[in-house]
Order: structure tokens, then sequence, then C-alpha cells
């Protein structure tokens, strides 16, 4: 089989009717699989048996859902995090994996690390701070197409197919989440089918933002800020479970937050945040100032 | 006679020849000036075809300052457009005879402006090729379609507004300008709707006249309120403030009342006007202005005092950059130059001249063409959170060449609108009593005036929007864990017990429980569940533990890394959980849900004002119709132009 072919396949599987099939077929061989350079033979709709190595149905697993049923949300979940701010010491290694995976420069990340201080005794703390996926979400509420939207597993989703780019999200968002695509993205032109689900290929004139990575989700797999972190700073799970993980810890939920005092940023503007903060105290690191970023504020 | 013959035109009457001369005449400053304007549109699609290619990128907007220039520049335009409404309505309302030469340049100006505003809003989408999906996907939640539903209504009224006040004039031009070439001829032949005088035709139009003075306000107090409410349902410091509708339906009427005397000014003086448009149509402008500058002021009042004296976090912030920070100078101009000045200036007599007036109207432009940048682009650069890990240029903002350009090629395609009605339409009516009574031209026009700003300030006051708003060593054995479970009312407990290969109890063996959650193991029992001499450990259970929706969870348990035996899990679903109930939350009506899923106050709301507004329209257009098929009894009065 040469490449031309496999391709001619992969770009069939993504966008056909084929889908739901199949689709359920590649999930289950993905998730027990290790990334290798195994091939696995997968038969086409047309009859053909083709040769696939397990990377390229990774990748396609990643744009597996299409846009209309990206808009329902995984059955059955209530996806949270916390974030552990006595553990951050900006590492910034979840930029990095976010950058990645969303294709994106580093100039315009979907997280940001933030230099804190919330007064002026007190001591300054580094807050990484992503979508918070409000349960109360202004965002959603002004969009004039339901371009962004509000799934049942509490996730927050842009389609920047339906986007107009009119920027009234942005405007409404009172956490600066969200960011828009000025210019052509690096990635415009990617050989992939789009998912709202993995936010690839971004599109010029809309807006993107963190999207808790639901293909990872998907898959029963942590979003890829929570595996990358070298702290363990961020925790994530299934509110429906009350537990969540940093991957390498599992707790409680309810008993995280109760016995940590966990909090969620500006409770007062009634948002609902589905992130919420565990306070800087008994800091495992000790606050150092970046000395690479550029301080603004 | 002779004097009453231009070009070959012969007029009636010396107020005919003034009125119409502009119409079959055209100057070199009028080429000159259409000159002007084209270049400044040029330029400005060019700077348009470039942010096409390249996309936003093209303008000094980022991610903190999403929002620039073409936004308020939108804003500008919509509050020019209210003017319309002013002379239309609330004068003719109040009977200010003094003002009805002026209706007509103000319906003009409302007609270029509302049609600016709709443009400048495709300007600042991200995706203009995706504009018709506002209808496609529409959403009623969101401010932005109320919006697109008053504004396409507003442009709707303000065309039919203004036809209805120039429709005898142009079956007056179309019987008797001659000299006019064909086009022109035809164009008044098909805008006449066979309009031949007829007492029950004119009946029939003072009745949409009043219709339409009537309905126009409203719609004229919601187009501004709406344009409000884009900034006051968000967050952000100067905009999440319930002071904002009747602020920016203030601020709308002065800047229109401003725009309306700097066109007298220029229409009188290049049309030759001065009889029509005379000292005391200024001198009442003037005190209109005065009045109008005064309730703004109160609303400015009202909008910065209150954060100024709580100073709150960021909304603080945003209120020192004003008043002394960045936005200091502009801020001052803006309301010194642009407010107090009108006030101030205006109360005297003297300065109540056409000159002067118009230098200061100039001024209130500026300023209110400043206040909206102030408006949006100072708010967005305080958000809640600090600004820190982006790009150098997402600091500040400082719009391109091609956004001003864009800008002002708006205000050449907005005079360029105005110049060409002008010139195809008579300005001022060409019978001074051709629609109503208004034999008595009062004195006491004077103390009218107050009305229309009582009736504003009433209005706003009432209007106020309440928004709020495992890996396996060949030297290990292998053990068998056996599972029991112990329910009592109270407690759940997991005995297990650990025999080995040989079936003898394990002792000292380290076991380990979890549950199985989404994505990974959690953890029960105590930190250490050791086996006693039985083999058997006994964990309890947590009584308050999610499970599925029957209240099914899975139990491990495990042995892990231990010196001697293999790792083994056992793995049991047990009914211990507690059942989780599905969430509806998703299918309930809410401001955030899908279109489908709208409020449903609302969506009756909504749709009752628009079918209402719609069904008036309708109505117009069908008494429209109904003139242009009283045309089979002939008068007397033959159109000379019957070949058309």
């Amino acid at each position: 089989m040469s490449t031309d072919s496999r391709r001619e396949f992969l770009r069939k599987l993504s966008t056909g009717g084929a889908m739901a099939a199949s689709g359920m077929a590649l999930y289950s061989m993905g998730s027990c699989k290790r990334p290798s350079e195994n091939k696995s033979t997968l038969l086409t709709t047309d009859g053909k048996l083709v040769e696939v190595s397990d990377s390229e149905i990774q990748a396609l697993e990643k744009r597996s859902v299409p846009p209309e049923e990206a808009r329902k949300g995984i059955p059955g979940k209530k996806f949270v995090m916390v974030v552990d701010l006595a553990k951050c010491k900006n590492a910034k290694k979840c930029i990095e994996a976010c950058d990645k995976h969303h294709n994106l420069t580093p100039d315009r990340p979907y997280i940001k690390v933030l230099e804190m201080k919330d007064n002026e005794k007190s001591a300054p703390y580094w807050m990484p701070k992503k979508c918070f996926q409000c349960d109360n979400p202004p965002c959603v509420k002004v969009c004039p197409v339901g371009a962004t939207y509000k799934r049942t597993d509490g996730i927050v989703l842009v389609d920047n197919e339906r986007c107009i780019g009119c920027r009234f999200c942005m405007a409404a968002c009172p956490y600066s989440a969200r960011v828009f695509n000025w210019g052509t993205p690096p990635d415009e032109d990617m050989d992939i089918s789009y998912s709202p689900e993995t936010s690839v290929p971004s599109t010029v004139g809309t807006v993107g933002k963190c999207d808790f990575c639901p293909d990872m989700l998907r898959m029963n797999k942590l979003p890829h800020c929570v595996t990358q972190c070298p702290n363990g700073v961020i925790y994530f799970g299934n509110e429906l479970d009350d537990t969540v993980t940093n991957g390498e810890e599992t707790v409680r939920l309810s008993t995280l937050l109760k016995d940590k005092a966990g909090y969620r940023y500006m409770e007062e503007l009634g948002t609902e945040p589905r992130v919420y903060y565990l306070p800087p105290v008994d800091r495992l690191f000790p606050f150092e100032e970046d000395t690479e970023a550029e301080e603004v504020s | 006679m002779k004097d009453l013959q231009v070009k070959g035109q012969k007029f009636g009457t010396r107020r005919e020849k003034d009125v119409l001369r502009h119409l079959v005449t055209t100057t070199t400053s009028y080429k000159l000036w259409i000159g002007v304007l084209l270049f400044f549109i040029i330029l400005g699609l060019i700077g348009y075809y470039r942010q096409l290619k390249f996309g936003l990128i093209v303008t000094a907007m980022r991610d903190y300052t999403s929002w620039g220039i073409y936004i308020s520049n939108f804003v500008f335009f919509v509050a020019i457009s209210l003017v319309g409404s002013l002379f239309s309505s609330i004068l003719r309302l109040n009977k200010n005879q003094w003002a009805r030469p002026l209706i007509r340049v103000s319906e003009m100006i409302a007609v270029a402006a509302i049609i600016c505003a709709a443009v400048i809003i495709i300007v600042d989408m991200g995706r203009p090729d995706r504009f018709f999906y506002v209808i496609k996907y529409l959403r009623i939640q969101s401010p932005i379609i109320w919006d697109v539903i008053i504004i396409s209504t507003y442009l709707v009224i303000s065309i039919l507004l203004l036809f209805v006040s120039i429709l005898p004039d142009i079956a007056f031009c179309r019987d008797n300008l001659t000299i006019l070439p064909r086009w022109k001829k035809r164009l008044y032949h098909l805008l006449a709707i066979n309009w031949d005088y007829q007492p029950r035709q004119q009946a029939i139009l003072q009745k949409i006249s009043k219709i339409l003075a009537i309905s126009v306000l409203p719609v004229a107090f919601a187009i501004h309120t709406i344009t409000s409410w884009l900034f006051a349902t968000t967050w952000r410091p100067g905009w999440d403030s319930t002071n904002l509708g009747p602020y920016f339906v203030s601020g709308a009427f002065m800047s229109g009342a401003a725009v309306i005397i700097v066109a007298m000014y220029f229409i009188r003086k290049h049309l030759n006007l001065k009889p029509y448009i005379t000292d005391i149509h200024f001198d009442r402008m003037g005190k209109l202005l005065v009045l109008l500058s005064l309730v703004y002021l109160y609303f400015n009042i009202n909008e910065y005092l209150g954060p100024s004296f709580k100073m709150v976090g960021v909304e603080g912030e945003h209120i020192t950059e004003l008043f002394v920070g960045k936005y200091a100078p502009m801020y001052w101009f803006v309301q010194l130059g642009g407010l107090i000045l009108p006030i101030v200036l205006l109360v005297f007599k003297k300065l109540r001249k056409p000159l002067p007036m118009m230098i200061v109207s100039v001024f209130v432009i500026l300023g209110a063409w400043f206040k909206r940048y102030l408006i949006v682009i100072p708010s967005l650069q305080h958000p809640y959170l600090p600004i820190q890990g982006v790009d150098e240029s997402y600091l500040h903002y400082y719009p391109t060449w091609e956004e001003w350009a864009i800008t002002i090629s708006s205000f050449a395609w907005f005079l360029l609108i105005v110049t060409l009605l002008i010139k195809l339409f008579p300005v001022i009516p060409i019978h001074k009593e051709s629609a109503t009574t208004d034999k008595k031209e009062t004195k006491a026009g004077d103390k009218k005036i107050a009305y229309p700003a009582l009736i504003i300030f009433c209005f706003l006051s009432f209007s106020i929007p309440n928004m709020q708003i495992a890996n396996a060593q060949e030297v290990l054995q292998d053990a068998q864990i056996s599972l029991d479970f112990r329910e009592t009312e109270h407690t759940k407990n997991i005995i297990a017990t650990v025999r080995d290969s040989a079936n003898m109890p394990v002792e000292e063996l380290d076991l380990y429980f979890y549950v199985k959650r989404t994505f990974s193991l959690l953890p029960i029992g105590d930190f250490f569940n050791t086996t006693d001499e039985a083999g058997v450990v006994e964990i309890e259970f947590p009584q308050d533990l999610p499970g599925d929706e029957q209240g099914n969870v899975t139990i491990l348990v495990k042995i892990l890394e231990s010196d001697i035996y293999n790792d083994q899990t056992v793995e049991t679903v047990k009914n211990w959980g507690v059942p989780t109930a599905l969430d509806v939350t998703y299918e309930k009506r809410s401001l955030w849900a899908a279109a489908a899923n709208a409020p449903l106050p609302l969506v009756i709301i909504t749709t009752s004002l628009i079918m209402a507004m719609w069904l008036l329209i309708f109505y117009i257009f069908y008494l429209l119709i109904k003139i242009r098929r009283m045309t089979t009894q002939k008068t007397k009065r033959v159109p000379k132009l019957k070949s058309v």
C-alpha cells in the first residue's frame, strides 16, 4: 500500500459517513495501544484492506468528532479542574504542551501563568489560568450564532466553522480567556479535517480558547496540561465521580476542596466556573521572578 | 419673470426657484466636493481590500483591545441617526413649526448615518463572508441579534419617513422640471408613485406620516439603548453600568443636533437658502443644543460620579486612566470642548449665529466621536486579570492607517449619501403649507423647544434599564484474593481475604483498595491495609461516593509490588454508590442555551415587538400602494412626462 492511498483512506474516514461505525472500532483500538510504529490492517468502506500505522490512527482520533456531534458532550460526565496554587512554580510545561497540541504560537497561548499579588503585603504567587468553562457562561450568552456553546459535560467549545468573528464573546469574558485569529494562523492549511473538539486547524477571523482537550477526554485520557505538569499542580476529573487526579494522585474532589479551602476566581460574578483554585499556602517552592517574560500589568 | 428662470427651467414662484435650483444646475464646487469624497472612499476601499486579504491583523486590535475604532465609529453613526426621530417625531408632535424646514435634512442625515452604521459593523466582522449566519443560526438571546433587528427596522422606518415627507415634492419635480436628463425624470416618475395631488391621497399620506412620527420614537430610543446593551451586558469597567442606555441616547440627541447645525450652515451657504434657513433657525437650534447638552451632562455626571467615588478595583483604574492618566487629554477635550463649551457659549444670544454655532457644533461632533473612542477602548484595556505573557503589540492600541482610512471613508460615504440626497430632492419643502395647518408660526416657539428636551428627559428617566441586568518476576508466587461484603445500617465494609497457592492465609501483606473513576482509580480504605494472621483485612467503604445512574461502583482490590507475590487485581461491581442524577440543566431554557432553548419571556417579548413594528411597516407599504393605485380618475393636472 502506498502512502497516498492510506492518506486517502484516512481522509475518507475522517470526512465520510462511515465515521460512526469505524470511529468506534478505531476508538477501542487506540485506547489499548501504546504509541509505536505498529501497523494495523483496516477494512475500508469499499471493501479494501489497508495497512495503517498506529500513529496515524491516533492522529485520526484527534479529529474524529464532527461539529454536530461535538455540540452534545460526552454522556455522563461533568468535567472539573482544580489548580493547586501552592505547587505551581511557573515551569510553563502546561503552556508548552497546550501550544503544541493546539498548534499555537508562543505569543498568544490558550493557557497563561500569571504572576499574582493579592495586596501590597501578601506574597506573590503563580496562577495558571485556562478557560474556566463556566456553568453560566457570559460568552455563550452573547454569541449571536451559537458558534460557542455549552455542552452536557460542562465544556464550552467554539465552532470556528460557524464563528462570524464579532468578538462579543471576548468582550463578555471577564477572565480574558479567549484569543482571536487576527491573521492567518500557521496551521490553517494543515491537511486535517476540523473538529471543535480539537480546535485545529485554526481559522483566520475566528475565536479560539482552551477546550479541556475533549479529544483526549473521549479516550478517558487527561488533558495535556494536566499530564505535562512536572509538579502535579493541575487536578482534573469528572465531577459526577467526585474524584480528581493530577495523573499521580487521585483524591475525592469534595475532600480536596474542603480540606484545602478551594475557591473559584471571582465567585461574585456568578459565572460559576468549573475551575477551582487551592490557595497558595504552604508552598512547595519559593516564589521566583520570571526573568524571561516581559512584565506588564 | 426672467429672474424666475434657471438654464431654461421656468419656475412658478421665487420659492420654487430657490428650493429647486440646485436640482437642475451642477456647480464646479459640487463636482470638486464629490471628487474629494470619492478620493477618501477609494482610500478606504484599499484599506478594506487589505483587511479582507490579510484578516483583521492589519488593524491594531489584538486579544485585549478586541474592539477598536470600528466599533466606536459604529456607535457614533447610530447616535447620529437618532436625529431623524428628533425632528420628524419629537419636534413635529410638539408642533414646533419653526423646525419644519429642517425635517428633511435631518431625515436625510438619519438615513445616511444608519446605512453607514450597518456597513461599519460588517467591516468589523472577522468573517464578513458569514454575515448571513446571523439569520441562519440566529440566537435571540444575543444582544447583537437585537441590534441587527432594530437597525434594520430603523433603516426601513427612516427611509419611509424621508420618502413620505418628500413624496409631494417628487411629484412636483416630475411635473415641473423640464430640463432634466432622462434618468432623473424616470426616477421622479417612479418614486412619485402616481401622486396627483388628490385629497384622498393627501389624507392617506397624512395618516402615514402621523403613524411614522409616533412609531419612530420608540424605535429610535431602542436602537441606541440596545447598542448600549452591547456594552452594558458585560463586566468591563465603564460598561458595567445601568446608566448606559439613557446616557447613550441623550448623547446621541446632542451630537445629532450638532450635525444638523453643521449641515444647516453648509446647505444654506451653498444652496443659497438663506431666506428659508434663517438666523432664527440657528438661534433656536442653539437653544435646543444647550438643552440637549444639559441633559447629556446630567447623565455624564451619573456615569462617572459613582465609580470615581468608590474607586473599586479595575473600575477605579479605568477612572484614574481617564481623569489623570493616559487618556486624560482626550477625556478632558471631550468633556470640556464637546459638552461644557456648547453650554457655556450658546447661552449667549450673540453667539447663536450661524458661524460661531457651526464651529461649536464641529467641536461637539469631534467630542462625540472621541467620546465613543473613550467608551470602547480604555474599558477593554483594564481586564480583571493582569495582562501578562502576550506579545508586545497586545499591550496598547494605536489604530493603523487601514483603520483610519476605512473610518474616514465611512465619513465620506456618509457625506456622499447626504449630498446625493440633497442634490436629487428638495431639502426645503417646495410649498410652505402643503402638509398641515401651520398657520400659527408662533412666537411661543421658543418655549416649545423645552418640550422635546423634557420628553427626552422623562423618557430617559423611565427607561433606565435594570440589567444586570505490572511486571512479573518468575520467583514470585501467586496469591488469591477473595472478597466479602458486610453492610449494616450505617456502614459498608469490604472484607478481603488473601490465600497463597497452598490455600494458606497470607499475613502482613498490603492490599490496595480502589474505586474506578473516569480517569484514574480512587484509593479507599486506610493508608496501609495490611492482612492479619487470618489473611483478612477489612476496610470501610465511603458512605457518600457517587456511583453510576443505578449507584453501581466498580471496586478493585490489588496486590502491588510485593516482594513475595505477583501483582494481582480482583474487580467487582457493587451497588454501594450514590446514584448520579442525569444532568438536565442542558435542556433548560436559559440565556446561554442553544437558540431553540431561549427563555420564553424573551422569545415572546422580542417576537411581539418585532411583529408589531413590522406590521406597522407593512401597513404603511399597503397605504403607499393604495396611493399609487389612485391614479385612475385623472385630475386636470396632466403630467408633462407622460411619454416616459
